[in-house]
């Protein structure tokens, strides 16, 4: 089981308690065992679904074939420790303006599996203080 | 190990066959943990009871489809906790977000930190 958490808010929806993001067992192997695409795969994946909801048609959104595939045929990254492979799935799983854009503030932090608040009442009062 | 790779599954009589693309099953109390898990990268936590799971993989649309269950509050009889999708949670071909919800008592139908989900998503 990962040591690891990431704690994050979402600036735009400031009535949002602190999230969770709890890394995969298995997704973690594969990461160490350098299975994973380039990040940039992704990206193009999120930039073309973004543009399509932002254009008011991601009801009828389909990725474009090659660009899909690529999450298998692209080129592998090699292996990545527990932490390279950490800072790798905030770049794929938490939306892109929480953690690319400097803030005032943080906005995500790793941290250790034990320091998360399990009591979601007191979750929810924490505030991501620098 | 071997791998199989094909674009389409049928029976031997042609019918289509749709395996789950990802499934998940996590304590959603205390500090969320993933269970066992395939196909999903992560699970985030959102708040009570409301939960994303992100995909290994992107899907080619955001129609998934996510069914599941959840065990109930204890001692509260046939308190089934269902998983389900509104219009206000948010979708994409990269994750599915739901909520668990109570089914009985006066918090029906409101988001519950059930101590064992289980998700699975198909497309």
């Amino acid at each position: 089981m990962s040591n690891y958490r990431v704690i994050f808010e979402d600036p735009e929806q400031p009535e949002q308690p602190a999230m969770v993001l709890v890394p995969s067992d298995n997704w973690l192997e594969e990461a160490k065992a350098g299975l994973l695409p380039p990040i940039s795969v992704y990206w193009a994946l999120q930039d073309d679904e973004q543009q399509a909801i932002a254009e008011g048609r991601h009801d009828t959104f389909k990725h474009d074939p090659e660009k899909h595939a690529a999450q298998w045929t692209a080129p592998r990254i090699g292996p990545l420790t527990e932490e390279e492979a950490m800072e790798y799935l905030i770049m794929k799983d938490i939306p892109r303006h929480i953690w690319s854009v400097e803030y005032n503030r943080p906005m995500f932090k790793i941290v250790k599996t034990a320091d998360v608040p399990s009591d979601r009442q007191f979750r929810n009062a924490w505030r991501l203080a620098a | 190990m071997s791998t199989i790779k094909v674009d389409n599954l049928q029976t031997t009589g042609g019918a289509g066959l749709y395996p789950a693309r990802a499934w998940s099953t996590f304590n959603g109390q205390g500090t969320v943990s993933i269970t066992v898990s395939e196909g999903v990268s992560s699970l985030t936590d959102n708040g009570t009871g409301i939960y994303t799971l992100n995909l290994s993989n992107s899907t080619t649309t955001a129609y998934q489809v996510i069914c599941g269950s959840a065990e109930g509050a204890p001692g509260v009889s046939y308190d089934g906790s269902p998983v389900g999708r509104s219009s206000a949670l948010s979708n994409a071909t990269s994750n599915v977000t739901f909520q668990v919800s109570r089914l009985v008592g006066s918090t029906t139908g409101a988001g519950y930190d059930s101590p064992q989900v289980h998700a699975v998503i198909v497309v």
